[in-house]
């Protein structure tokens, strides 16, 4: 029986006495790490240990590596693509799940392992998440959110009326042309008359404007809200009476268009609004003192809203509502006071768009 | 002698780098949960809104809302979405007390320019309470939730009228100023029709119309206010719905 002091001396070469042992096979673990500066030479050469042929990665680890690298130019260019649902979906995430599981098992392989930890890299960099986040991200930049809609979705999404409008009504009532025509001879006849009447000058703000209008089952009507160009007086306007009287005037001539008498929304006499409130959009709750004044009449059934308006500067006592005029005029080039008039339609339909509009209506049977 | 203690110094040394090694490791583990968890969070905000949009979008609220209650987890983040996506996807639903809790909530927790679109379908879920209350014949009711749909809308920053806040906007296809007037103005209509369904005597007996007229007048109302009813009914906000987040 060999004792461990005998083997630890059996470790010496002879005539060597007093020497450190041969070092194991492969070396000190970490012996090669010089902290302690370099260690010395051994002063007898010992046989070199037998260095091991590096063995090549296994199967496992390649395939690791190739269906993270697949994997990653699949989801950027489904990126590239813009989809987004599918990168959510349960397909990607079923795949996902396959990817890390070959790398697990890659990484539990000694040969699979260095080429299972790039594949790691990869596929922490590039997976479900990160680029579902980047094209989340696109998505909600572009504001293109399609969904997955159904067919019978994707059909009612191209309604060309608009939800729980009767069709027929659309058709009937005025359309965009004759809303157009109606709010320009208005504005002339009130012109005029303001004119005969008070001197009024007139200055034409901002353009016509067509608003698309939604269907209310997630797209785009045929229909458009009309906002006409408005007109403004060049004279203010800040006299209580005068006030009165120029809306007076407007309600006659609106109402010779067929329109219903003009009535007031400053007004806590005849306003529907909380005085609080109405004080809050017009600067007081007093007539007298207000900013703003205005005035409001419609011609239903047909869609055509009327607004005049009378901006006052001189009952602006902390410079706010002057402020706001002012930012308005840089927008419009609008004057900063005095009354304005403006049209708005909603829902109206250009004559030019009927034919299509009643065709495109014939594949909505049983819809409003 | 000198050379076996180098050995053994090696060893020792060697030994206690092992045992550094392993306790940084140790200690790093719930950095590492942490930087997780972090990263996790993130991404898994994109994840819930997106799908919360989509699932709107396509009229499945119940799943917008369980995709929004997603963001509730750890909401460190752009806290306001959450409840934002909740309320929008409840609102949605018709069920509007409760979508209205939400997004005030979301109110609260919003900053900057965040307020915009929160106000914007606050506002909207507020006048279609109006209109639930209108339609069950309570005017008085309708009259005064159309009143705070106004207060909300009116008391929409400036800010939110400008180029910043409409790039931000979670309905870029619409503006911001358009929504907000067109809100504004239907509110108006809206509380002016209640006050002119319930006719009160009133001083200045000369601005006010005949009884023939009022009469008349009231007939129309009734009748554009069934109509605006329908046309607003399924669809909260018509042409200015925003989507969540």
């Amino acid at each position: 029986m060999v004792s461990d002091h005998e083997k630890q001396r059996a470790r010496y070469i002879a005539g060597t006495e007093g020497a450190p042992p041969v070092p194991p096979p492969g070396g000190y673990r970490g012996a090669r790490r010089e902290a302690f500066g370099p260690t010395p030479s051994p002063t007898v050469v010992a046989p070199a240990p037998a260095v091991e042929p590096k063995k090549p990665a296994n199967a496992l680890g390649w395939i690791a590596l190739a269906t993270s690298i697949l994997f990653a130019v699949i989801l950027l260019g489904t990126l590239i693509a813009g989809a987004t649902d599918l990168l959510y979906g349960i397909t990607m995430l079923a795949l996902q799940l396959v990817v890390v599981a070959v790398i697990v098992a890659a990484l539990f392989s000694a040969r699979g392992r260095m080429l299972g930890a790039i594949a790691l890299v990869v596929t922490m960099l590039f997976n479900v998440a990160t680029v579902g986040g980047m094209s989340a991200l696109q998505t909600s930049a572009s504001g293109n959110y399609e969904g997955t809609k159904t067919a019978a979705q994707k059909h009612a999404e191209a309604y060309p009326a608009i939800k729980g409008t009767d069709p027929q009504q659309t058709l009937s009532q005025q359309s965009l042309e004759e809303v157009r025509a109606q709010a320009d001879a208005m504005f002339a006849d009130v012109r005029a008359r303001l004119t005969e009447e008070f001197g009024y000058s007139w200055t034409p703000v901002g353009d016509e404007d067509l608003r698309p209008e939604r269907n209310g089952y997630g797209g785009e009507s045929m229909l458009v809200e009309y906002t006409s160009a408005s007109w403004a007086t060049n004279e203010p306007i800040q006299d209580y009476d005068r006030k009165l009287e120029v809306m007076a005037v407007i309600s006659e001539v609106v109402v010779d268009h067929g329109l219903w008498d003009l009535y007031s929304f400053n007004d806590p006499t005849m306003s529907g609004i909380d005085p609080g409130m109405i004080a809050k959009l017009y600067g007081s709750d007093d007539p007298r003192t207000q900013t703003t004044w205005e005035y409001y009449t419609e011609n239903f059934p047909d869609p055509l809203r009327f607004y005049a308006t009378i901006n006052d500067l001189s009952n602006d006592r902390d410079g706010g509502f002057l402020a706001a005029r002012e930012a308005q005029n840089a927008r419009t080039g609008e004057p900063l006071e005095g009354l304005q008039l403006t049209v708005i339609a909603s829902g109206v339909l250009s004559e030019a768009d009927r034919e299509e509009f009643e065709t495109r209506l014939q594949d909505y049977p049983g819809f409003e | 002698m000198t050379m076996p203690n180098e050995a053994a110094a090696l060893l020792r040394s060697n030994r206690r780098r092992r045992r550094i090694r392993r306790w940084v490791a140790i200690g790093t583990i719930p950095l590492t949960l942490a930087a997780l968890l972090f990263v996790g969070k993130l991404l898994s905000m994109y994840a819930f809104a997106h799908q919360s949009i989509t699932a709107y979008v396509v009229d499945d609220f119940a799943g917008s809302e369980a995709s929004a209650r997603g963001q509730e987890f750890l909401n460190w983040f752009e806290p306001y979405k959450a409840p934002f996506n909740v309320g929008t996807a409840l609102g949605g639903a018709e069920q509007l007390p409760e979508a209205r809790t939400q997004l005030e909530e979301a109110l609260d927790l919003s900053t900057g320019l965040e307020v915009c679109a929160v106000r914007i379908n606050l506002a909207l879920v507020v006048e279609r309470m109006g209109d639930a209350a209108r339609a069950d014949g309570d005017g008085a009711g309708a009259a005064a939730l159309y009143g705070e749909a106004l207060t909300i809308t009116v008391e929409t920053p400036e800010e939110c009228r400008s180029d910043e806040a409409q790039q931000q906007s979670p309905d870029p296809q619409r503006d911001m100023v358009d929504s907000l007037d067109g809100t504004a103005d239907r509110l108006k209509q809206k509380q002016q029709e209640e006050q002119e369904q319930q006719p009160q005597p009133q001083p200045g007996e000369k601005e006010q119309p005949t009884d023939d007229k009022l009469k008349g007048l009231q007939d129309k109302l009734e009748q554009g206010t069934q109509e605006r009813d329908q046309q607003q009914g399924d669809d909260p906000g018509g042409s200015g719905t925003e989507k969540p987040w």
